[in-house]
């Protein structure tokens, strides 16, 4: 048979310390030995507090003739009889009762900020291991392509299962990490965001080396390639910190983008540091693509030349700098 | 056998009492090399640049007197850590006596490579310049300080002006040695011919001809004295005026070209000129190349690290039968983006080079190409440039063709490629 009602002994912020059923009617509360709900509190009396059901079938809350009273802790009224409701707080003595109907409705359970792990969307246990493929095929024949000279498929094979054990270390780490976090790795989801990680960076480098290509006159495709890079590097740290951590997405792609501008700026370091001083070969965008020319836009060699007086200019002022 | 060797060299004695003594000279060199020693290596002093802090050696060479007035000649690079760096180096000459004494530089002519020096004279006797060049096969006499093996004399022989040179330079079968550079080579009567310059090895030497020399002293002689600043500034000038002087026609006319994937490319521009062909078919690699280029032997030293007016122009043609397209191009784009030859100098002379890319049409074709320009750190006007051009769009043929300036002006060298360029045509 199920409970009637509960009665809950609260402390003074209002959290329950101690929780009793009521599967009777009526139900006494107080210190005697004979009520059905015993509260250790000097200011209440033998029987305080009687819970019992009306003739219309309602519970009802009375004061069954104690010393001190019953109080509503909200106005500080004293009330003899109360009727139970949705549930109703009252004080006794220095206790706080909170008396609940059994057949009170609770609000749904709250949602977690991780996606609950069921075997469902990216954590399908073949999606890891797939993209994982795709990024290591892929690299092996980007690297195939991008070399002339020849060699067997067994070079290119093992490029991109080296590729893949790199990627798999990666997520490996990640894995540890949430496993200390969650009790679970999640390594085949680290995985998946590591090789779309690596899908994406081959994909933004060729996009830039055939933007450097078609529009050479376009200055700093090498910035626009750093910057596109660092954000597929933030987009991955966002992607295994939301797995490895329950932060909010706030909380953490501000994470993220704090790591790729301390990457950054170790970078920025490392460049200056190597900055020439002159005296070096030339560097320019030599990309050269296989596209049809007439999809190559041109200029005319006047144009071209035209603009070597800046060229002059630029070094005139390198060779005044003093060293 | 010995018979005849003593009744030659008797009939010799005999054709020498009788013949006036130059003739007998040359045909008796053994003896007349001695003869040719004794008189005139006295003239020819040891050069030396010290460092001048520690005093210790830095170059050492050779030169000759050219007057009684403490005027000498020697070589540029002998003494072009002085003209660079007046603060860090002196300069001084070892006569025949031992004795050191302080030189200065007076004038330049960085292109012949040479230099007229002063010191205080001291009775020395000069080396009279002849006029005028000897006959083919002459025997003639380099006299220097090779090595730290004291004064040296070398037989050699003279064959000519080297054909398809810029600068005029003689070629001399003779050993000519480090540390005889300076030293003059004369004929059997002291007149000097050329001043020892260079080797290629082999018994492969060259000389700066007399007339260089000549112009240099006269020049100095009616100049006043020049700060060394005002030296840089010169060696500068002359190196403007002396490459708008090659440039200012080249690839203007009739230049002759070559087919290479049918791109018709200009080739051997002027006569100074050496042009090469080479073809790869390295049976390791998936694509063929063959190679087109021409280059002057004229570059005129600066310092150890930098030798300007490297004049280079080349082709290269690219084929394939066995790669894509793609890969093809990866290839390709390396080639393209590759380091440049035939440039030196560091970063104590040279800026960084600041790069124009462009795609552009010319000659029926679509082209990538690139203009790369960097300057002289310490000679105004002067620069470094390279021009680069790959056709695109064959897919698996590709022809790439450069050319490369240096020690020029920007305006030069900016025309001098816009004339190149405008002389390639695809002609299918």
């Amino acid at each position: 048979m199920g409970a009637l009602a509960w009665v809950e002994l609260l402390d003074r912020r209002g959290h329950v310390r101690a929780r009793h059923r009521i599967d009777t009617m009526p139900a006494l509360i107080g210190r005697s030995y004979g009520c059905d709900v015993l509260v250790d509190d000097p200011w209440i009396s033998p029987i305080h507090v009687r819970i019992y059901r009306d003739l219309d079938g309602s519970f009802k809350v009375e004061d069954a003739g104690s010393e001190n009273g019953l109080w509503s802790p909200d106005d500080d009224r004293r009330v003899t009889l109360v009727p139970l409701g949705r549930g109703v707080t009252l004080r006794a003595g220095h206790t706080l009762l909170r008396l609940v109907p059994a057949d009170v409705s609770v609000p749904p359970a709250l949602a977690m900020h991780v996606a609950a792990p069921a075997a469902g969307g990216w954590e399908r246990w073949w999606i890891g291991p797939a993209a994982a493929l795709v990024a290591g095929a892929t690299f092996g024949y980007t690297q195939f392509l991008g070399d002339a000279s020849t060699h067997g498929t067994a070079t290119v094979v093992g490029e991109a299962l080296a590729m893949i054990v790199g990627m798999a270390l990666w997520a490996g780490i990640w894995a540890l990490a949430t496993r200390a976090v969650w009790h679970r790795a999640r390594f085949l989801t680290h995985f998946t965001v590591v090789s779309l990680a690596a899908l994406a960076m081959t994909g933004v480098l060729h996009a830039v080396e055939y933007a450097a290509f078609i529009a050479p006159g376009v200055p700093d495709f090498e910035a626009a390639l750093v910057l596109l890079s660092f954000g597929v590097t933030a987009a991955m740290i966002y992607g295994h910190l939301t797995i490895a951590t329950s932060l909010p997405k706030l909380r953490v792609a501000a994470i993220s983008t704090a790591v790729v501008f301390g990457l950054a700026g170790v970078a920025a370091l490392v460049a200056s540091d190597e900055d020439s001083k002159g005296g070096g070969m030339p560097e320019f965008s030599a990309e050269l693509k296989p596209l049809n020319a007439r999809l190559i836009p041109v200029q005319d060699t006047t144009a071209f030349f035209g603009g070597i007086q800046e060229l002059k200019t630029s070094v005139d002022s390198l060779a005044r700098e003093p060293e | 056998m010995r018979v005849v060797g003593r009744l030659s060299s008797a009939s010799l004695l005999l054709f020498c009492a009788a013949a006036p003594l130059r003739l007998c000279a040359q045909d008796a060199p053994s003896g007349e090399t001695a003869v040719v020693f004794q008189r005139y290596s006295a003239r020819v002093p040891k050069i030396q640049v010290l460092e001048s802090s520690t005093g210790a050696k830095t170059v050492t060479g050779s030169g000759f007197y050219v007057d009684r007035d403490g005027h000498l000649i020697t070589n540029y690079h002998v003494v072009s850590k002085l003209v660079a760096h007046p603060d860090r180096y002196r300069a001084e000459l070892l006569d025949s006596a031992g004795t050191a004494r302080a030189v200065r530089v007076l004038r330049v002519d960085v292109i012949h490579d040479l230099a007229l020096l002063s010191t205080t004279p001291a009775g020395d006797v000069p080396l009279p310049i002849a006029e005028g060049l000897p006959p083919q096969g002459r025997r003639l006499y380099s006299l220097g300080h090779p090595y730290e093996l004291g004064i040296t004399i070398v037989e050699g022989t003279y064959n000519g002006l080297m054909a398809h040179a810029l600068t005029p330079r003689i070629h001399l079968t003779g050993a000519l040695n480090p540390g005889m550079s300076g030293g003059p080579t004369i004929d059997a009567t002291g007149h000097v011919v050329g001043v020892n310059v260079a080797t290629a090895g082999n018994e492969v030497s060259f000389l700066v001809p007399a007339s260089a020399v000549s112009k240099l002293i006269a020049a100095g002689r009616d100049a006043h004295w020049v700060s060394q600043p005002e030296l840089l500034a010169d060696v500068a000038a002359q190196l403007r005026t002396y490459s708008d002087g090659y440039l200012a026609s080249m690839f203007t006319g009739d230049v002759p070209y070559t087919t290479l994937g049918g791109v018709q490319l200009p080739t051997r521009a002027a006569p100074f000129f050496n042009c090469w062909a080479d073809t790869d078919r390295d049976p390791s690699r998936s694509y063929e190349s063959v190679e087109h280029i021409c280059v002057t032997d004229d570059q005129v030293f600066l310092s150890e690290d930098l030798w300007a007016g490297v004049l280079e122009f080349g082709h290269t043609l690219y084929t394939t039968d066995e790669l894509s397209p793609v890969r093809f191009y990866s290839m390709y784009q390396d080639e393209f983006g590759s380091d440049v030859q035939f440039l030196s100098g560091g970063d104590e002379d040279l800026t960084d080079f600041r790069c124009r890319t462009r795609n552009v049409e010319q000659g029926g074709a679509k082209w990538r190409t690139v203009f790369c320009l960097r300057a002289y750190k310490h000679l105004a006007g002067l620069y470094d440039a390279v021009f680069k051009a790959a056709q695109l769009g064959r897919g698996n043929v590709g022809v790439m063709t450069r050319l490369t300036l240096s020690g020029v002006t920007a305006r030069a060298a900016e025309t001098t490629a816009r004339r190149y360029f405008a002389r390639v045509r695809w002609v299918h």
